[in-house]
């Protein structure tokens, strides 16, 4: 009785994290690319049926559905390796293919279009689990699809299942690449509303921090898409290494989730790896011991996101961290670290509650060879996120002073009587924001009667 | 020769007929001249050997000077000297011609006795002329060319003149040559020849005559005075010494005051033949008569020359050590009676082999020392040499030391103990024994240095072969996993009521068979109980341990350094027989011959070269190589008799005498080894002997036993189905099990049957480890329904694992009891953990604003907002607690104690050590989860906040407008109260240092109290 998880990979962005995850779950389990367990990976304790199911003639299948509305990455993905991976029926492409074209209404109306069809699928493989714990959302908020059909979708999972969590791997815009496309502040708005009400966790991975830690950290002059995925995909593998290797530990995603969130409205995650290594890089040579790895998942450095962590002035600070441990470690070492780092207060954290820093130890798969004995992924839940969305709603502030681009949104049947819904996405954002910043004093506790009384 | 045939013609005739009594005509005559004739032409006599004459004479003038007859002595020494320097024998006209010498020879042959004759001086002058002049010389004169002929002619008449002139009473020829005085025999002889005057005539001639004469002589020999009822007479026993008459002096000056004369009189030499019997263990004796266990000297007893006083002082040490001997003797034949009427009867006996082996060992040393006795008095018998009372208790001085330490061994290890507690305790006899015997040795060893007597030898081979039985068993046990106790006197037996099969096999199986002392038992009993009372749950292995401590400390001293481990391998031994693998320890010797080396063989060949005695040395003891040989023999048909064969044992006989002829032999040697001694302690010695052989037995066997265990019964993998069920290791499997039993709690269906718990288990255990599914069961178990808060509805859940055997004995019942206690701790975590993520924000606030709640544009109450925004946090805060206390117990203390356990496991060396490990490892998680009795308060105040956490997810469920602000402050700070509590409780506890393991908990509990400190700031 697995806990299964179901991934949506949706959009160009949504696939291309997607394609890697399963790539570096399928090294990490020992399924070749056609799906077959390799003979080396027969006899292994873990769990492979979180994220796979087994087809009648023992191939490993993904619980994966994959929706585009053009058919390029997808077609990437059919003609890779990889291709007889994929459940066929799970794969979902836009009849005309012609792709939302950046316009998160687009997606989104298409995506309504496109509801019995893709419900079909979904509906399809939640029944083929036996206990569901939740779906995994893979998109990027900027684009057209993955924001646009994201949010549609995710309104539409909270509905058919109110009792199912929703983790989003939700890739925010490179800031560098603004240009590229300029209503990106448009969609994350929108999407962001969609992420905040209908989502039970986000967690945030920030193509700006992605850039900058693949050049500065892994002196890479211009990260490909794959590098960078690759870094996603890492993170993505290890946040759910606790649910794929059993232990004594978090057994559930549940589990993992609701320690990190203290209410219903603070579940955006940051991330954080160390150490960063790619293929190409060899050992390197540092030590690593829990300590280590654990001081350093706290340098802002390591961080999925940009914003400066611990920038003095404001008091942005920890809600709650969760680190995942992998590798062979002594459970002792692990809370010897933990009480340093509490009595040196590397951590700045929230006033109004504990200081939660849970650890959570990992296997290590046997079949993928690191030259680190211990990696750590830590998942934060920091006040400071705030500024991702406040860099979001300054950016939407000019655009949509101008009007700029509007049109294109106008045409969509959601916006045709009015742009309410920005109005309310906006207002939406602005209340997280807020949320975040009282939940740096230590009068957070009493909150709520404030907001109610100043209203 | 014509000549001279004439002139000896008529003399030879004479001869004859006086001899023979033929006449001239009788054929046989002319044979009998013809004899004689030939003799004297042709038969040489040797010369007289001049220096062995005087010798002689200067013997016997040595002779009389020590007989206080000064006077003889001279006039003899005078007398022959005069005699010799004498002129005119043989034709010569210087002295000491060959004549001369042969003249002397005959007299001094002729005269045996001259310390009987009284002699006077007057006589003295007139034979000495008559030797010098008449006698002699005259009768040789006339034989000048026949300076050859032999006593036996020119004796007969002239001689006896002689002799009968010369000595009144002598004349026996057959006489012993020395110390006539003191044989009882001579005596004999002599008062026979008085009370018939004319014997001496007979007597001579029947000696001459042959058989009938022997026969007489022996008979003579045979019979003796009848002391014993006063026949002896002083004048007969008192010898001529004056010395000899002192007593009798003194006594007859005492006589005249009339006081208690004793009226028996006895020669030394009767008092010595008595000493030597009594010695022997004889009771039935005159002089020295045995009452209570005791000889005493017979009070009418005396001497001529020693007072009763001084003759009982010199006879007590002989006494004392004849009465040891006799209870030595009669200990033995005791001994050998039992055995041999349960021989008979075919009943076991009860005399422990110990004390057998002890048996033998002292009858073969009483058998040794009745040899040297017998030895001694055939020397006395045959009266070649001087023996005094004195003499003897010098001679058996080593002996007699032997015998006191033999019985003081016997005294204090056997007789002492048969009045104590254990007396009918085979295994405390046999250790009492061996104890007594190891302090002696130890004892001994310590003066060896400056104790000349070999004590240290002795009592080492008085140890080693008492301590055989034991070797024995223990060595039976070792190699083969027999434990043939027939008179359970080793420190265990094996338990009947036990099974091979049984869980509790390796406890119960060989229980002791030692007499626990009240005192102690009453105290172990305590503590057992102080163990039991707080849980029910008593952990087993500490129990186990101290039990066999405790045997081995009452064990054997001897066998002390190596008792622990024998129980182990003969344990492990039983249980490889029951495995039937049996044949794998045994492979080594199967090649080499049909029986593994003996323990005992292995220990003594280990201290025969500890104590440096080389083959070679054997070598050199060839001498002594018969002597050996009939003890060694005396002892192999003694165990034959006692039903002992045993080849190795032979063996060991052999080599032990060898070596202790060696020891006794060779001074140097001797000296060696005691220097040896000085620089390692004897225990030590023993020790350094013993345990390599067990060490080597122990590491084949019981890694054999680990081995099999670990590979061919999958300890590993039973002992990771444990982790996995009860400790929820793998959390996936028991996680599928309790959220079905969670979900059913929640939605308040009936799950308290053991059908459907089963069917979740099995469910959730099929799909990994579908090979556990038949072994894995659960009971519903009543528990105490006194508690009804809804923290413990989970604990009537019992789970059961089937663990295969021989594993169980590892991972027993009451292990499992154990487990099943923190399996229930973790399900009670798990449960509130599961409840607390479980909550959905949407469910607190649906119940009103249904699904469209938004706080941020929606107006409602304060209250209503604020109770939200509360129950928000409090359940953040109270998922923090229970993440810290989840975290903590299951890395902290799961994870990691069973890091530390495995690791151990690797290092075990024997099924002991494992099942200390493993009752450790339970032990230790038990009390680290908090179960411990000691930490019940803290336990109770967790419990209160998972109860507090229960209780608000039930809330939750049902919404905000289901919940009072006054309850929810309420309920804080009762949190707050416990977390406070437990925060400082815990400070404290780690102050003190007595839990290491739980500052993590601490830590995290007063992290969350600083923050609720700034807060109230």
């Amino acid at each position: 009785m697995p806990r299964e998880i179901i991934t949506l990979q949706l959009g160009q962005c949504g696939n291309q994290i997607g394609m890697e995850f399963w790539k570096q779950l399928c090294a990490e389990h020992g399924i070749s690319p056609e799906g077959i367990l390799e003979d080396f990976a027969t006899e292994g304790l873990d769990r492979k049926d979180v994220f796979f199911y087994q087809a009648d003639d023992e191939h490993y299948i993904p619980r994966s559905v994959l929706l585009d509305l053009e058919p390029r990455v997808i077609n990437t993905i059919m003609n890779s390796p990889y291709a007889n991976l994929y459940n066929p029926e799970n794969v979902y492409l836009s009849k005309h293919g012609g792709g939302a074209g950046n316009n998160w209404a687009s997606g989104y109306c298409q995506a309504e279009k496109l509801y019995d069809d893709i419900f079909d699928i979904i509906d399809r493989e939640a029944d083929g689990s036996d206990s569901l714990e939740g779906f995994v959302v893979c998109h990027s908020i900027a684009g057209g699809t993955g924001s646009g059909m994201g949010s549609y979708i995710l309104e539409r999972l909270n509905d058919r299942f109110p009792k199912k969590l929703i983790q989003t791997y939700s890739v925010f815009p490179n800031v560098d690449e603004i240009s590229d496309v300029v209503v990106q502040p448009y969609n994350s708005l929108l999407t962001l509303k969609r992420l905040t009400q209908n989502a039970d966790c986000v967690v945030v991975l920030d193509n700006t921090a992605l850039n900058r830690i693949a050049a500065d950290r892994l002196h890479i002059d211009t990260p490909t898409f794959a590098q960078v995925n690759q870094l996603v995909s890492t993170v993505m593998a290890t946040s759910t290494t606790t649910l794929r290797y059993p232990g004594y530990m978090n057994n559930d995603l549940i589990g993992l989730i609701a320690s990190l969130i203290p209410t219903p409205r603070l579940h955006f995650l940051m991330t954080g790896y160390t150490p960063l290594t790619t293929d190409s890089q060899v050992a390197n040579v540092r030590k690593t011991t829990v300590l280590d790895v654990m001081r350093r998942l706290l340098q802002p450095k390591n961080m999925m996101v940009s914003t400066p962590v611990q920038r003095q002035g404001n008091n942005h600070c920890y809600i709650s961290i969760l680190n995942i441990i992998q590798g062979e470690v002594d459970p002792t070492q692990v809370h010897k670290s933990l009480q340093r780092i509490r009595e040196r207060k590397l951590a700045q954290f929230i006033p109004w509650g504990p200081a939660s820093i849970q650890v959570a130890l990992s296997r290590k798969s046997p079949y993928v060879q690191t030259a680190h004995r211990v990696s750590g992924l830590m998942l934060a839940n920091h006040t400071n996120i705030s500024q991702l969305f406040d860099r979001i709603l300054n950016q939407y502030d000019k655009l949509i002073k101008r009007k700029a681009f509007i049109e294109q949104f106008m045409k969509e049947p959601i916006f045709k009587d009015s742009l309410e819904e920005f109005d309310n996405s906006r207002e939406s954002l602005q209340s997280l924001i807020d949320e975040y910043n009282a939940a740096t004093k230590p009068d957070y506790l009493t909150w709520g009667i404030q907001q109610a009384g100043a209203l | 020769m014509n000549k001279l045939k004439e002139s000896i013609e008529q003399d030879t005739v004479a001869l004859i007929k006086k001899i023979t009594g033929f006449e001239e005509t009788d054929v046989n005559f002319q044979l009998c001249k013809s004899f004689a004739d030939s003799n004297f032409k042709y038969h040489r006599y040797l010369d007289p050997d001049s220096h062995k004459i005087h010798r002689e004479i200067d013997g016997l003038v040595e002779k009389f000077e020590i007989h206080s007859e000064k006077q003889k002595a001279d006039d003899f020494k005078e007398l022959t000297n005069s005699f010799l320097e004498s002129p005119g024998l043989g034709g010569k006209d210087t002295g000491k011609s060959d004549v001369h010498y042969a003249m002397l020879t005959l007299l001094l042959k002729l005269s045996n006795c001259p310390l009987q004759t009284d002699y006077v001086r007057k006589k003295k002058t007139l034979e000495k002329e008559s030797l010098d002049q008449f006698d002699w010389t005259r009768y040789l004169l006339s034989d000048v060319d026949l300076n050859f002929v032999s006593y036996a002619s020119g004796s007969s008449d002239d001689e006896e003149d002689f002799e009968e002139s010369d000595d009144e009473s002598t004349s026996n020829v057959h006489a012993p040559s020395e110390g006539g005085d003191l044989s009882s025999s001579a005596e004999h002889v002599r008062r026979d020849q008085k009370q018939q005057p004319g014997s001496q005539h007979i007597s001579f001639d029947i000696d001459h005559s042959g058989d009938a004469g022997l026969l007489y002589s022996q008979i003579e020999k045979a019979v003796v005075v009848q002391y014993w009822r006063g026949h002896a007479l002083e004048e007969e026993v008192s010898g001529d010494h004056k010395s000899c008459q002192l007593y009798k002096q003194w006594h007859d000056y005492r006589a005249g005051q009339c006081l208690h004369t004793p009226n028996c009189l006895v020669t030394e030499q009767q008092v010595i033949r008595e000493v030597l019997w009594m010695l022997n263990g004889d009771v039935q004796l005159f002089i020295l008569p045995f009452s209570g266990g005791k000889f005493t000297l017979n009070s009418n007893v005396y001497m001529t020359h020693l007072t009763t006083e001084c003759l009982e002082n010199s006879l007590r040490p002989l006494m004392s050590t004849a009465g040891q001997v006799y209870t030595l003797r009669s200990f033995v034949d005791e001994v050998h009676s039992q055995v041999c009427s349960g021989l008979k009867s075919g009943v076991p006996c009860s005399v422990p082999q110990t004390y057998q082996a002890f048996a033998s060992w002292v009858f073969q040393f009483l058998t040794d020392f009745f040899q040297e006795l017998v030895k001694i008095e055939e020397s006395v018998i045959r009266q070649e040499s001087l023996i005094s009372l004195l003499k003897l208790s010098n001679d058996l001085k080593p002996w007699l030391d032997k015998v006191q330490v033999v019985h003081e061994v016997y005294v204090e290890g056997i007789c002492s103990q048969s009045s104590l507690v254990g007396s009918e305790n085979n295994c405390y006899k046999a250790s009492y024994l061996l104890d007594i015997l190891y302090q002696l040795l130890i004892e001994s060893s310590l003066i060896s240095a400056v104790d000349t007597s070999k004590k240290t030898n002795f009592v080492l081979e008085m140890l080693v072969a008492t301590s055989f039985p034991l070797f024995d068993i223990i060595s039976k046990w070792i190699n083969y996993g027999l434990l043939s106790d027939p008179g359970e006197e080793f420190v265990v037996r094996r338990n009947k009521e036990v099974t091979s099969l049984d869980e509790t096999f390796w406890e119960r199986a060989f229980i002791s068979n030692q007499i626990h002392p009240p005192n102690e038992t009453s105290k172990s009993e305590l503590s057992q109980k102080a163990v039991n009372l707080p849980s029910s749950s008593d952990i087993t292995s500490s129990h186990l341990n101290d039990s066999i401590e405790s045997i081995v400390s009452r064990g054997p001293d001897l066998l002390k350094s190596i008792l622990a481990d024998t129980i182990l391998i003969g344990k492990s031994m039983e249980m490889l027989e029951n495995l039937g693998r049996m044949n794998e320890v045994h492979e080594v010797c199967d090649h080499l011959s049909h029986l593994p080396p003996s323990l005992f063989d292995l220990f003594l060949n280990d201290l025969k070269s500890k104590l440096h005695i080389s083959p070679t040395e054997f070598h050199q003891q060839e001498e002594t190589k018969s002597k050996v040989q009939s003890r060694r023999d005396g002892t192999k048909s003694l165990l034959k008799k006692t039903g002992q064969h045993d080849p190795l044992l032979d063996m060991y006989f052999d080599s032990l005498f060898c070596k202790t002829d060696n020891k006794g032999r060779k001074p140097k040697e001797k000296h060696f080894e005691s220097s040896l001694f000085d620089f390692t302690p004897v225990s030590k010695l023993l020790e350094n002997c013993l345990c390599p052989v067990i060490q080597a037995r122990y590491k084949t066997v019981c890694s054999k036993l680990v081995h099999i265990f670990k590979v061919d019964y999958n300890l590993m993998d039973c002992i990771h189905a444990i982790q996995r069920y009860f400790l929820m290791s793998s959390g996936e499997v028991m996680y599928d099990f309790y959220t079905s039993v969670f979900h059913k709690l929640q939605h308040r269906e009936e799950w308290r049957e053991a059908e459907i718990l089963d069917m979740f288990l099995h469910d959730a255990v099929e799909h990994r480890y579908p090979e556990d599914v038949s072994r894995l069961s659960v009971a519903i178990i009543s528990t105490d329904t006194t508690d009804s808060s809804p923290i413990s509805l989970t604990n009537c859940i019992n789970l059961k694992y089937n663990v295969p055997w021989p594993v169980n004995v590892i991972i027993s019942e009451k292990c499992q009891e154990v487990y099943n206690n923190i399996f229930n701790f973790l399900l009670q975590m798990k449960r509130v953990k599961f409840s607390l993520d479980q909550l959905r924000f949407e469910d607190v606030s649906q119940q009103v604003v249904q699904n469209q709640f938004n706080p941020d544009d929606d107006v409602e109450p304060v209250s209503r907002e604020c109770k939200i925004h509360k129950c928000y946090l409090f359940r953040f805060r109270l998922l923090y607690f229970i993440n810290s206390l989840h975290d903590y117990i299951m890395t902290r203390i799961l994870h990691s104690s069973g890091l530390e356990f495995e690791s151990q496991l690797e290092q075990a060396t024997d099924l002991e050590q494992i099942m200390v490990i493993h009752g450790n490892y339970v032990q230790v998680i038990h009390e680290r989860c908090l179960l411990h009795p000691r930490l019940a308060v803290l336990r109770a105040f967790i419990m209160k906040v998972l109860n507090l956490s229960l209780t608000f997810c039930h809330m939750w469920q049902q919404g905000v407008d289901f919940i009072s602000y006054k309850i929810l402050t309420d309920m804080e700070v009762e949190l707050s109260r416990c977390i406070h509590f437990l925060s400082s409780f815990l400070n404290n506890v780690i102050k003190r240092g007595s839990f290491p393991h739980l500052a993590s908990l601490a830590f995290a509990f007063s992290s969350s109290i600083q923050d609720e400190k700034k807060l109230i700031v």
